[in-house]
């Protein structure tokens, strides 16, 4: 009979897929063999090699990638959603934060400041969607980059304190991929590949005795900053009822009384929980009880009464992912403290810096009544991070950016937020190319004076977000020339394009060179006493870095910006080589609204250089914060 | 608020104290007939205190208080401070006195204006500021440099981040005043309460003009007891800042059914605030509502919004629904 059986299916076409009748009988094997033999093929091994595995596709993940594909590294960029930006993402909505809070001069610069001056050039129409869409053509536009969206990093293999491999699983497209690679970047959140590979790590909130920090706990515990969740709402011309489902929250007034409601087209940072609870393995129960908050709250605006005004509005998103503020913190070569953020420390080893104040949240969140939800220490300027917080103590070739890095509970409480995440994210990029290049372990840079002092210019040169960096590199032939100008204002001397610094640091000085449009033709001219020959000319714009600029679901935020190419920049104009009376156009250009421009050529032999500034997008002034001039073999 | 009071200093000497007052500052101190020393603390590194209860005539402690002598120095300088400064039954900053001879003082010698007094009324009284984690240090930003009139010193100007939670040319008046009365002894004073609180006590607490105290005293209430249903009422009706809001939430169902408390709030109704209002109006679909008291919320209604008749009219309409 069972020989029978066994033709009759093979006849029919019927594969292993299939259990017909006794499962016993089928293979005279059992089940559970029967099981293993059969789906085994389903996920198909994927073996890859590269130079940088960037797990975590988030501000972080999303600038250290690029930043080390631009250097040259070949970058895998694993991503476990189908969008990238993780707390940008629309899957999210928080805006980025950072150090523009200050309400001074430092707004991010580098590939952060690429993306968001696209996104406001490209994204009039306010989408939240074409903001992850921009991101996703900044990625995939690098050729050394490798895009594996919605797959996970499980499993890490470690050897001699390195990993060697790390594999990570993709259930849409059935892949498993085994990944080696010279240096892994953990820029997760969560530090879970980093964790998973042995790194040591801090968690929960150290106690004031630990490091002196005053706004430390009286005693150490595990708690942590709670998780949030957020909505949009949009107005409609005829009243729109709510009714909210059985497991909402039931909240009156007195939930409010420290949690001011002004505005609901966006939601609220204070719509928070977890942090009395493991806020990465309780995930699935934070996200529940914050969906039965967020709903809770909304019937409240809605029904209460105390809101009338909201009648006609309804809700359009409601996330299903809560943003994240704190979980794991890999321990690095320094750990990061309060007083570094209070005061800057100017590290010797400093690559990225941070503003935003220190904003510890109570781990009770919206469960917490009368407590205040948050608070915020303001810092009186921006503070530097050293490299040493931004790699693993103990695994060899792990870098880190973003949430989890080398920091206290209470200095993550200004490290975290996005905009810092992503400098960190470029630094952490930048050194990982630099380090293959140069045979260098991620401590062993720090060590180095003169290559650490080399890696800080290049990334000054890359546009970083640096403190107290100049401009000194040997290859710049700008440096050696002679600047003159047709006009300049009284603080926009033509000198200032190569006075090293390339953005105002508040220090009196404009750093740039301005000549007023309104008064006729205006150029500036670089001039060498020996003719040089360059293929490259770098220019730094002005961007109005003493606004905020970032894309928000709300008003009073979006609506303080400018929302298109920012008025100072230098739009159209052209560059031309000059030799023995001779000049040739060697760049033109239009309708620019980025802030660092790169500009190849045919190598070419000049004894000066001059820009006619043609155009800005508005503003009566031409505007260069630097001028760089190289011959790139 | 101006008076005199006399208060004796431990050292037997006789002085007058000009009272400084803010708005909305309740003299507590008319109630305290007597004082009994209640703990000696270190109030800082180096500054010991004896802080006294002030009593009632019931033996009650009304508020904590202490004379403070401390110099208060930056760079160079130094001068002596002398306050007198009063804690609520919780460690909350109440309000401070200065001798006439003593004032305070800013920018070397210059007299605190009203302003200034007002101004340092809410810096001592924000529980939060920032003050609590800038060390001394922070205070000053070094960038920038001042050179003092007085001495031949040199300081730097306020930190800008900050100078909202300071008084200019006050910076370590301020700053050694806020760790006083917010640092050890607040704390002290909040745990004596805690641990010897009686029935009495947390009736008094009830009545206080403090919604701080109001408020602790209401967590400390025990709601399910009917029979504290009647200060419940009042804290409801009367109770300041936000306690109506957290009291409205706590009175048990039995009260709210109870014709008693319905005739009492239905007719307090139009003098409410509109959120309390609202609190009281979405109870109503699950209340069952004596004749006479409905009668009330009727001949009400007209005082109240649109939005707030409608839901009530469904109620009434639909007794029970």
């Amino acid at each position: 009979m069972e020989a029978k059986r066994r033709d009759f299916l093979k006849t029919l076409g019927m594969g292993s897929g299939l259990f017909f009748g006794d499962p016993v009988t089928l293979f005279g094997k059992s089940p559970e063999e029967a099981a293993q033999e059969i789906n085994k093929d389903v996920f198909a091994i994927r073996k890859y090699e590269t130079d940088l595995v960037v797990a975590g596709g988030g501000m972080a993940g999303v600038c250290a990638a690029i930043a080390a594909a631009r250097n040259g590294s070949k970058v895998i960029l694993i991503q476990n959603r189908s969008r990238l930006g993780g707390n940008a993402s629309s899957e999210i909505r928080m805006h980025i934060s950072g150090a523009s809070v200050l309400k001074q001069v430092w707004r991010e610069t580098g590939i952060l400041e690429e993306l968001v001056l696209t996104e406001a050039v490209e994204n009039p129409q306010r989408s939240y969607e074409i903001w992850d869409y921009i991101m996703y053509d900044k990625v995939v536009s690098e050729p050394n980059i490798t895009l594996l969206l919605d797959a996970i990093v499980y499993d890490t293999t470690v050897t001699n304190n390195r990993i060697t491999q790390i594999k990570a699983l993709c259930s849409q497209t059935e892949e498993i991929y085994e990944i080696k690679a010279g240096f892994y970047a953990d820029c997760t959140g969560d530090g879970t590949m980093a964790a998973k590979a042995g790194a040591e790590y801090m968690q929960g909130r150290e106690a004031k005795s630990q490091w002196n920090e005053s706004m430390a706990e009286d005693v150490a515990d595990k708690k942590s900053m709670g998780n949030s969740l957020l909505f949009t709402s949009s107005k409609h011309d005829r009243p729109m009822p709510f009714k909210a489902p059985s497991w909402a929250r039931k909240y009156t007034a007195k939930d409010f009384v420290k949690r001011p409601i002004r505005q609901w087209e966006y939601g609220y940072w204070w719509l928070e929980l977890g942090g009395l609870e493991d806020i990465v393995k309780d995930g699935q129960k934070i996200r529940h009880d914050l969906m039965a908050t967020l709903f809770g709250v909304w019937d409240y605006i809605k029904n209460s009464g105390n809101h009338p005004e909201s009648a006609n509005w309804a809700l359009s998103w409601v996330g299903l992912i809560p943003g994240k503020r704190e979980s794991r913190r890999i321990v690095g070569d320094y750990i990061m403290k309060q007083d570094d953020a209070i005061k800057d420390q100017q590290f010797f080893d400093r690559v990225a810096y941070g503003g935003w104040p220190l904003d510890d949240h109570p781990p009770e969140g919206m469960n917490g009544f009368g407590l205040i939800p948050a608070r915020s220490i303001p810092l009186a300027g921006p503070y530097s991070i050293p490299l040493r917080s931004l790699y693993s103590k103990n695994i060899k070739n792990l870098w880190v950016a973003g949430r989890n890095v080398s920091v206290s509970h209470v200095a993550l409480s200004t490290t975290r937020v996005m905009a810092t995440c992503a400098l960190m994210g470029q630094a952490v990029g930048t050194a990982a190319a630099y380090c293959k290049k140069h045979s260098l372990d991620p401590a062993a840079l720090t060590k180095d004076n003169s290559a650490l002092n080399h890696f800080q210019q290049l990334l000054l040169r890359q546009d970083q977000g640096l403190l107290g960096v100049k401009n000194t590199d040997p290859k710049d032939l700008a440096l050696k020339s002679k600047v003159s100008a047709s006009s300049e204002t009284p603080d926009g001397n033509a000198l200032q394009v190569i006075d090293g610094v390339n953005r105002d640091v508040k220090d009196g000085r404009t750093h740039q060179w301005r000549a007023d449009l309104q008064k006729g033709n205006q150029w500036i001219q670089l001039a060498w006493d020996t003719p040089v020959t360059m293929n490259r000319i770098e220019l730094t714009m002005d961007t109005g870095l003493q606004r905020f600029l970032r894309i928000s679901p709300e008003d009073s935020v979006y609506n303080n910006q400018v929302r298109k190419a920012q008025p100072e920049t230098l739009a159209d104009y052209k560059i031309e080589g000059i030799i023995k009376g001779k000049n040739t156009v060697l760049v033109t250009n239009e309708g620019n609204y980025l802030r660092k421009v790169i500009h190849d050529f045919e190598p070419i032999e000049v004894e000066a250089l001059r820009l006619t500034p043609l155009k800005t997008n508005g503003d009566q002034y031409a505007r260069i914060f630097e001028i760089r001039c190289y011959l790139e073999k | 608020m101006k008076g005199q009071l006399k208060y004796l200093l431990f050292a037997g000497v006789m002085s007058t104290v000009l009272l400084i007052g803010t708005n909305g500052y309740t003299q507590i101190s008319n109630k305290s007939v007597d004082q009994k020393a209640a703990f000696t603390i270190l109030a800082n590194d180096s500054l010991e205190v004896t802080v006294q209860a002030d009593l009632n005539k019931l033996k009650q402690p009304i508020s904590y208080s202490s004379l403070i002598e401390t110099p208060v120095c930056d760079d160079s300088l130094c001068h002596l401070v002398q306050i007198k400064l009063v804690w609520d039954l919780l460690g909350n900053f109440h309000r401070y006195e200065v001798p006439e001879d003593r004032p305070l003082t800013k920018f070397d010698h210059e007299e605190f204006t009203q302003k200034d007094h007002e101004k340092l009324y809410t810096i001592l009284a924000n529980t939060e500021s920032p003050l609590r984690d800038y060390r001394k240090s922070d205070l000053i930003d070094h960038r920038v440099e001042i050179k003092s009139e007085i001495a031949d010193a040199v300081s730097g100007a306020t930190n800008a981040t900050i100078k909202d939670d300071v008084i200019e040319g006050a910076l370590y008046s301020t700053y050694t005043l806020w760790h006083i009365v917010n640092g050890n002894i607040a704390k002290e004073i909040h745990k004596r309460t805690e641990t010897s609180l009686t029935p009495q006590l947390l009736k008094q607490m009830l009545h206080s003009e403090s919604h701080h105290e109001q408020f602790y005293a209401l967590t400390k209430l025990d709601v399910n007891d009917v029979s504290n249903s009647d200060l419940l009422l009042e804290l409801i009706l009367s109770g300041k800042a936000y306690v109506p809001l957290f009291a409205v939430q706590k009175l048990p169902v039995e009260s709210w059914n109870s014709e008693k408390y319905q005739k009492q709030l239905f007719s307090a109704l139009p003098e409410l605030s509109f959120e309390l209002q609202n609190e009281i109006i979405n109870k109503l679909p699950d209340l069952t509502l004596s004749r006479a008291a409905t009668l009330i919320l009727e001949n009400n209604l007209k005082d109240l919004k649109e939005q707030q008749q409608m839901k009530v009219r469904k109620v009434i309409q639909h007794p029970g629904n």
